[in-house]
């Protein structure tokens, strides 16, 4: 070993080290400013038509818990001017996507977002979507606990209170059809027994009408965010686009 | 560090009465396209909510297509020579949060004091309030080419103009075209 090799030796095994501990610093908002804001976690993907499950452990203010739901697309259809389509504008097209969910009486699923991934590869949304799309207006389901020492599914009594869809009282929207819906199980779409297709179970996304042509190549994604993982989600639509 | 994308317009109006002669460049950024059409500066803001600046509203009139995905913005800032930075006022858009591919027409209102017009720089990127600002990667930084004789003229040519955040029609005193 010469004696280059003997004076520099140690530095060069440091090195890769210290490149480590940079890179560490360096990647603090990795978490908050790329996990946090894409879809990172594909758990499962189904054809139209057929259900397909996300499940996903996360952390509330009562600690660890988890949550299970299945979800379908029955359709994505243009839809025409009013209080559902803020569009369509000169050069786009709104669409209605009806996504019909199952989950159980004592599932959480306020936070819950919508979005159309296009033949363009675009993934389109509408940012403001309400607070949750994934629940049917005035039956929200048990609310979460967002803070420490705040109880799961506790809410303010009154209209779409936990105790109408919360744990216990699955009855008051379980579905008309037993073989959707088992007991305990509240669906919550219109194909399951509420009354009529609510905003809750249909989200608008507009695009562009030549960036959407292929509809039928278009996929849903369905992202968890917020109180949930942002990066899991599951995919929907055809595999490949349609021949006829 | 961020990847600063500067543009420079051609030729930036210096007076309010030809404020839509001198369109600016497109920045191509990796996650939406980003046009400053227009400039002006505004004595007060009208329309339901008026304003009425401490100093005179420096008024930006933007044209902002996401792309990828829909677009949340940090708010954007307008830095003096000295690098002090004023933020938006809420009276025109805090920040933008877009949908994906439909270009969106934005107006940014900061309020300023005569002595920060001169050498102003735009900066707006990918981000949001929650999560302190922009994301670090690339920004939109347009160079508003004011010089001190120019910023005195549009200063003393200032106008009301309409308050107006962001949407696919403008308003009629729109600075772009």
């Amino acid at each position: 070993m010469t004696s280059w090799w003997r004076t520099n030796l140690r530095w060069l095994l440091a090195l890769p080290v210290a490149a480590l501990i940079a890179g560490g610093l360096a990647s603090y908002h990795v978490r908050t400013m790329w996990w946090f804001e894409g879809l990172h976690h594909e758990v499962g993907s189904a054809p139209v038509g057929e259900y397909v499950s996300l499940s996903a452990d996360f952390r509330d203010g009562e600690g660890e818990t988890s949550r299970t739901l299945r979800v379908r697309l029955l359709s994505i259809d243009p839809v025409g001017a009013g209080p559902d389509a803020e569009l369509p504008l000169p050069g786009t097209t709104a669409y209605g996507v009806r996504l019909d969910f199952e989950a159980g009486a004592d599932q959480e699923l306020r936070v819950c977002q919508v979005a159309l991934i296009g033949a363009d590869k675009q993934r389109y949304a509408v940012p403001s979507q309400p607070y949750s799309p994934c629940l049917p207006q005035g039956h929200p389901g048990p609310e979460a606990s967002i803070v420490a020492g705040q109880p799961r599914g506790s809410g303010r009594p009154g209209r779409g209170t936990p105790r109408q869809v919360g744990r216990g009282a699955a009855g008051a929207h379980r579905c008309r059809r037993p073989d959707h819906c088992g007991a305990g199980v509240v669906c919550l779409s219109a194909v399951c027994g509420v009354a009529a297709l609510t905003r809750g179970s249909r989200a608008t996304a507009a695009a562009r009408t030549g960036a959407m042509r292929a509809m039928d190549r278009a996929r849903v994604a369905v992202a968890s965010i917020g109180a949930m993982p942002s990066q899991v989600w599951v995919r929907i639509g055809p595999s490949r686009p349609r021949t006829t | 560090m961020p990847s600063a994308l500067c543009c420079r317009p051609t030729s930036w109006p210096v007076t309010p009465s030809s404020p839509r002669e001198a369109p600016g460049e497109t920045v191509a950024l990796p996650y939406a396209d980003v046009r400053l059409a227009g400039m002006a500066i505004a004595t007060d803001l009208t329309g339901p909510a008026p304003s009425k600046p401490d100093g005179r509203y420096l008024v930006l009139d933007l044209e902002v297509t996401a792309r990828g995905e829909p677009l949340r913005g940090a708010p954007p800032d307008v830095r003096d020579r000295d690098q002090r930075r004023y933020a938006v006022s809420p009276a025109c858009a805090g920040s933008l949060t877009l949908a994906t591919g439909i270009p969106s027409r934005v107006r940014l209102c900061v309020d300023l004091p005569q002595s920060a017009f001169a050498g102003a720089t735009l900066v707006l990127g990918r981000g949001s309030q929650d999560i302190e600002g922009n994301r670090r990667d690339a920004v939109a930084e347009f160079d508003l080419g004011l010089s001190p004789a120019g910023a005195t003229t549009l200063w003393d040519g200032a106008r009301p103009l309409s308050a107006f955040a962001a949407g696919a029609i403008p308003p009629r005193d729109w600075l772009g075209r």
